[in-house]
């Protein structure tokens, strides 16, 4: 039987990375904080809570391909996760989406395979991929018996994808009905494709597309395009190969390098050619909504890219500022159904991108879209103006301490931890980020508040029910 | 020159810049160490209360969950309303704290506490830095012996459930699902309640639901992470030590509430350009070996309905089947959607495929490729606190023996071609209850060709 959960929680940050098929982190349903009553007594206890270090090993084969292992055990499973640098950002005009469907095409059969997802599978694991901005990712989780075969079905569709008519039509038949499954409920695109009004496409076209591409460009791809596009960015130059689990390093070593070093290494790709952009001052977007009953406005505050420092104290405060719209605009003022916010950083790879810190709230009956962007706006000028206290910030950081040792707890999320951090162009950033994180100060918050959350940084989407604009 | 040039391009070029040294086949798997699952430790406190305890040390981590017998089987008609708001009345506060306090308690332990309700249970989880494990018990505790059943608090629930369900009815996935679900469970369906049921829910009907199924004796209390037994059975001692009392027997009679014979219910959505697939089917099954071999069909079935629905069809982006143990009856769940012309095609093929694994023997490599998969993610499943301790809990719920998940591989690769028929065509084999959330002037038609189709609006009411 189908069970219902309800869960009243924090929900973890938005992650730094966020993909075309991540699910959105749940708006918070969670009351505000204020106090200190139990720092007292906790503080002793959260010191012994230190996420444990992880140990890697980082090499580089010959054709280029970076190498990250990291023994973790007894798991009896091991995690692959193979990020290439090329995401929807390299795309070219009129074939935005080609970057998805590539990534659709990579589980529909290479010369000496017909269908990967099946042996993986079969062997008691299971595959996935995700397209970023500037990075897409392939991760498969076996029983850590199955890693020769797992490196085995990467080798093999790095460069051996076999690219026909058949699957490029599957590969789009299976895109439309992922659009329109996001389409059929209300608001669906809203926030995915909205916000990238704020970059200027005129400016920088490669931000200013969506992932999943516009339908008429999907429709236009030829096996040509696709085969052109693969031969340009995958290749092991270009890639970073993160395994993690139970496993032996020098055998896991010995079979990469049978597996992998006799490939070519290719050509650097091309990077992205051009700074995104952001749109200047104050932008309002009017998003009408036949099938909706209520309200929502997401407010979204141009914010610096992932690798900055600033990010930091923007996490935080995003923390913060979700406790703070539940409190006042869910349960005090009752205007709200659900508020929240969070970070999108939409770039990884070493090609930055713009980011946005967002809020956003669902309102109840009777509430319009435009008072809704007033209670954001009022309570982020509360921040601004007022600052945050010291257990404010003490929560915001618990909360990120348990996240950052819950995502020790599987060998695929320490993969995805340790792939973000080379991304970023330091893999013990992985071990050192905790501390960074935990060593802001209510100072920076309030700098950071002042700085990016105004009102002439802000795109606000007015979704507007019942389709009136 | 221009020919040696060309010549060159196609030696290095994409064409020649293959796997060259790749094995042409794949290889064989290495052998699997034995899977290690902690010691289970099994006892009880003097008033009933059973405690399970798993320590589980590579990470500071800890996850309390007390199932408390208390599902919509325990209240017949309308209990699903009870029990609902009761749920989300555990959460606004308990003990010397206010909803405010509670939720300020949680994240000070960077932890967060949560309900999960099915047809017979309601569980009350709390997971948090294991160093906090003595003030996580405290709040476990107070959240489901001391809720603070208040009219105001009440009054807040009860708005937000209501705004929710209309939420709900916007939404077709959702929708789909609590549709298929009271088809099959009737009453004893967490879903089994409308904004009616809700309104009529009284602080006295709260206080008693809460009174009576609240008790030590016929709960579970399983305690999972970074903590001794020793340490956990002192810290419920001291916060379940004083409970009292023993559950009465479930009200609400187990039994199939699904229609015998086959049918389409259409939930009518206007508009709607894709529609939301949802089969299910509920038998009684014996444990061993019925149960596993019942397993191993649903996942040769969800592998037949990805290869025929996306991969042939083209016509989703999504599939699976998936089955659910339960104390009487086991349920099986299919999910798709696709495009509104597909939609008749997606259906018929689905029933096409149950049909089939009914009928045919599956062939030895497609069952040994169902077995491998099922075995090899079980350490995948319980790699998580959490995940182990849901998994524990669900073990002793359904009064499997203790050793279950770790014989479960062993049970899995037993099961043999004959089996796996025999168990399809206890659960799988149509009459089946199939619900299309779509545009009802598009469907209905076609749709009708292959069953009687009766539309409903997404609160289940005929239209």
């Amino acid at each position: 039987m189908l069970q219902d959960v309800t869960e009243y929680r924090r929900p973890r940050e938005i992650r730094s990375r966020r993909f075309l098929h991540c699910k959105r982190a749940p708006l918070a349903r969670v009351a505000p904080l204020t106090g200190l009553a139990l720092l007292a007594t906790l503080s002793s206890a959260a010191a012994a809570q230190e996420p444990g270090r992880i140990e890697y090993e980082a090499y580089r084969l010959d054709n280029g391909l970076e190498v990250i292992l990291s023994p973790k055990g007894p798991a009896q499973l091991v995690a692959i996760n193979l990020t290439y640098d090329v995401g929807s950002a390299h795309e070219p005009p009129r074939r935005t989406g080609l970057n998805h469907l590539l990534e659709h095409l990579m589980f529909l059969g290479s010369e000496r395979v017909e269908r990967p997802a099946d042996l993986v599978r079969g062997a008691g694991g299971f595959a996935n991929a995700y397209t970023g901005d500037n990075s897409t990712t392939y991760i498969t989780v076996l029983p850590s018996n199955q890693l020769r075969l797992g490196l085995w079905i990467e080798a093999d569709r790095m460069r051996s994808l076999r690219i026909t008519e058949q699957a490029l039509s599957n590969a789009k038949a299976t895109v439309t009905e992922e659009r329109l499954g996001e389409a059929n409920s209300p608001y669906g695109g809203l926030a995915r494709y909205e916000i990238r009004a704020l970059y200027d496409s005129t400016g920088c076209f490669p931000y200013a597309h969506g992932r999943g591409g516009a339908a008429e460009d999907i429709a236009a791809v030829t096996v040509e395009d696709a085969v052109a596009f693969y031969d340009r960015f995958y290749w092991p130059a270009a890639a970073r190969l993160v395994v993690v689990g139970e496993f032996d390093p020098g055998e896991a070593r010995a079979a990469i390098r049978e597996y992998f070093g006799a490939l070519p290494a290719g050509e650097e790709p091309p990077g992205v050619v051009c700074a995104p952009g952001y749109r200047a001052g104050l932008l309002t977007l009017r998003y009408p909504e036949p099938r909706a009953p209520v309200a929502v406005t997401v407010v979204g505050y141009r914010v610096p890219p992932s690798h900055h420092p600033d990010l930091r104290p923007l996490r935080l405060l995003s923390t913060i500022l979700r406790d703070r719209l539940q409190q006042v605009l869910v349960r005090e003022r009752g205007v709200a159904r659900n508020a929240g916010s969070g970070v999108d950083d939409f770039a990884v790879g070493g090609r930055w991108g713009p980011a946005i810190l967002r809020v956003a709230a669902v309102g109840v009956p009777g509430v319009t879209a435009d008072s809704l962007a007033d209670y954001l706006e009022e309570e982020v000028r509360s921040v601004v103006e007022g600052g945050v206290d010291a257990a404010d910030l003490h929560r915001a950081k618990e909360l990120y301490r348990r996240d950052t040792i819950s995502d020790r707890e599987t060998a695929e999320d320490v993969a995805d931890g340790l792939q973000q951090a080379a991304a970023w162009g330091d893999v013990d950033r992985v071990n050192t980020e905790f501390a960074a994180m935990m060593a802001i100060t209510e100072a920076e918050l309030a700098r950071v508040a002042s700085e990016y959350l105004r009102r002439d940084n802000a795109l606000i989407i007015l979704g507007i029910p019942g389709g009136a604009p | 020159m221009r020919r040696t040039l060309l010549y060159l391009a196609l030696l290095v070029g994409p064409a020649a810049a293959t796997a060259q040294g790749l094995p042409p086949a794949p290889p064989a798997a290495g052998a699997l160490t034995e899977f290690g699952l902690p010691p289970i430790h099994e006892s009880s406190l003097r008033n009933g209360l059973r405690v399970v305890h798993i320590g589980k040390h590579d990470q500071p981590l800890l996850t309390l969950s007390l199932a408390i017998p208390a599902g919509p089987a325990a209240v017949p008609g309308g209990g699903a309303g009870v029990a609902k708001m009761m749920a989300h009345l555990l959460l606004r506060g308990a003990g010397a704290r206010d909803a405010d306090e509670l939720l300020r308690a949680l994240a000070e332990m960077g932890g967060r506490i949560e309900v999960v309700e099915d047809s017979e249970h309601l569980v009350l989880r709390v997971h948090v830095l294991s160093p906090h494990a003595a003030t996580a018990f405290e709040l476990l505790a107070d959240a489901a012996l001391r809720p603070r059943l208040v009219p105001g608090e009440i009054e807040r629930v009860r708005d937000e459930r209501l705004r929710e369900l209309d939420r709900m009815y916007t939404l077709p996935a959702s929708t789909a699902d609590r549709v298929l679900d009271r088809e099959l469970h009737g009453d004893r369906s967490p879903h089994a309640y409308g904004a009616d049921d809700l309104r009529r829910v009284t602080l006295e009907m709260l206080a008693d639901f809460h009174g009576r199924w609240f008790r030590p004796e016929g709960s579970l209390l399983t305690v999972v992470g970074d903590i001794s037994q020793s340490e956990a059975l002192r810290l419920g001692r001291a916060s379940f030590g004083a409970w009292e009392g023993a559950v009465p027997p479930a009200s609400v009679p187990a039994g199939t509430h699904a229609s015998a014979a086959e049918r389409i219910l259409l939930v009518h959505r206007p508009g709607s350009t894709q529609s939301v697939i949802r089969v299910g089917a509920t038998a009684s099954l014996g444990i061993d070996p019925q149960y596993e071999a019942t397993e191993v069909a649903v996942e040769i079935l969800s592998r037949r309905l990805w290869h025929a629905l996306r991969e042939e069809g083209d016509w989703v982006y999504y599939t699976r089947a998936g089955l659910l143990r339960r104390q009487e009856r086991a349920g099986l769940r299919i999910e798709a959607a696709t495009r509104t012309s597909a939609t008749d095609s997606v259906v018929a093929e689905i029933r096409r495929q149950l049909q089939r694994i009914a009928d045919e023997v599956p062939d030895t490599a497609e069952v040994e490729a169902a077995r491998a998969s099922l075995a090899g993610a079980l350490p995948r499943r319980l790699e998580r606190v959490a995940d182990l301790a849901a998994a524990v809990e669900r073990t002793y719920l359904l009064g499997l023996t203790p050793d279950h998940l770790r014989t479960y591989r062993l049970k899995i690769s037993a099961v043999d071609p004959r089996q796996v028929r025999a168990a399809a065509r206890a659960l799988l084999r149509p009459p089946s209850t199939v619900v299309v959330d779509g545009d009802a002037a598009s469907l209905y038609d076609s749709l009708q060709r292959l069953a009687p189709v009766e539309v409903v609006g997404p609160d289940h009411r005929p239209l």
